[in-house]
């Protein structure tokens, strides 16, 4: 599903550096990942909740405070957990397309 | 010529078109609404609004004095595809046209990979399982006396109004609906006005979904239903105070003039 790519992507997104939502929904687009904006905002919140970021509201200059998204040490984990999975699964198609 | 007025969002004052306004502010609510039944949600809504904010000032910025309506359709749509809102993007297929086939090759791939995919997936179809149901309101904004004529029309899906109006004043005035209109005023009196966006999918028994609540408050404000609020009530009061007086007082009058003819005959009798 494309929710669990989207999900791995945030993660992947916010390991360099925190961004606010926007920041995130540009990034993705440049990256040819389609998002409505709208479906950004509960999954952030979700991924918030279970622990895997964390945020903190920062003044902007254009408009009300952001709220800037990190990952967490459990959000690393869980990354490098992805990464595994991900580096597996991507051996195992490369290996049958040959 | 719009009357303008002047919000408040985070501190920031915004000129906003009144018609643009109730559309804002009837997409907000909703929204909030409609997040509030999940965990977390208060906090997705407020993001919401948070964002809407931002894109408002954008356009100020940009030199837009007023917001007019056209500016918050925008808004909603960039924000409120509302469909993707509720996190169905992947089972739907649709929308993400440019994805096409590669879609479900990645979600093949993404099902037994991705423990987070699934961990979502569950935790999606816990907090967006929509109850649809069919209730029946009277509607607040298209009505002669209570709107239950209206609210029978959508009820059932029947289009005009105006038929369900003729036929209880023509089945009433031929004499053979004489209880019709108590059965209208108890009908008033016991059910509810259809006053939010979500009453009225309720009452057309459509699902309540942020894609059909978007869809409904642009169309409630394209139809000018202002938030309505359950008036006539003071008339209510009037029908009911007529029919006591028409009916009731008569038939206690008739009743006690009989009563005194009874105390009348048995006076005499002893």
């Amino acid at each position: 599903m494309r929710k669990g790519m989207l999900e791995y992507s945030i993660l992947l997104l916010l390991k360099q550096q925190a961004a606010y939502a926007n920041d995130i929904i540009l990034r993705l687009r440049e990256a040819d990942m389609i998002v409505m904006e709208g479906t950004l905002y509960p999954l952030l919140t979700r991924l918030k909740n279970d622990g895997l970021l964390a945020y903190e509201w920062k003044e902007s200059t254009q408009g009300p405070p952001r709220k800037y998204y990190k990952l967490t040490t459990d959000g690393h984990e869980a990354l490098t957990q992805l990464d595994t999975s991900w580096e597996e699964i991507s051996r195992t198609i490369n290996y049958l397309k040959q | 010529m719009k009357k303008n007025i002047s919000i408040n969002l985070f501190g920031t004052l915004y000129n906003i078109d009144e018609d643009a306004y109730t559309l804002l502010e009837n997409y907000l609510q909703s929204m909030q609404r409609y997040f509030s039944r999940q965990e977390g949600g208060e906090e997705v809504a407020d993001d919401i609004e948070h964002r809407v904010a931002e894109l408002l000032w954008q356009r100020r910025e940009a030199g837009m004095t007023a917001i007019n309506i056209e500016t918050v359709k925008e808004i909603i749509d960039t924000i409120g595809n509302a469909e993707q809102i509720a996190g169905d993007s992947g089972n739907a297929g649709q929308g993400t046209g440019n994805i096409g086939q590669g879609n479900s090759f990645k979600e093949d791939l993404n099902q037994f990979t991705n423990e987070a995919g699934r961990l979502a997936r569950d935790a999606y179809d816990k907090g967006y399982k929509h109850v649809k149901t069919h209730r029946f309101y009277r509607c607040a904004n298209d009505k002669i006396l209570g709107g239950v004529c209206s609210g029978l029309a959508v009820y059932t899906n029947t289009g005009e109004p105006l038929l369900w109006r003729l036929g209880v004043l023509a089945l009433t005035l031929l004499g053979i609906g004489l209880p019709l209109p108590i059965i209208y005023i108890v009908m008033w009196i016991v059910t509810p006005a259809a006053l939010t966006p979500e009453d009225r999918l309720r009452q057309q028994g459509k699902e309540i979904t942020p894609e059909n609540l978007t869809q409904q408050v642009k169309e409630d404000s394209q139809q000018m239903v202002m938030p309505a609020r359950d008036t006539h009530r003071g008339c209510l009061i009037a029908i009911i105070i007529a029919f006591v007086i028409i009916f009731i007082i008569p038939l206690i009058a008739f009743f006690g003039m009989f009563g005194r003819i009874w105390l009348h005959m048995f006076n005499m009798i002893v």
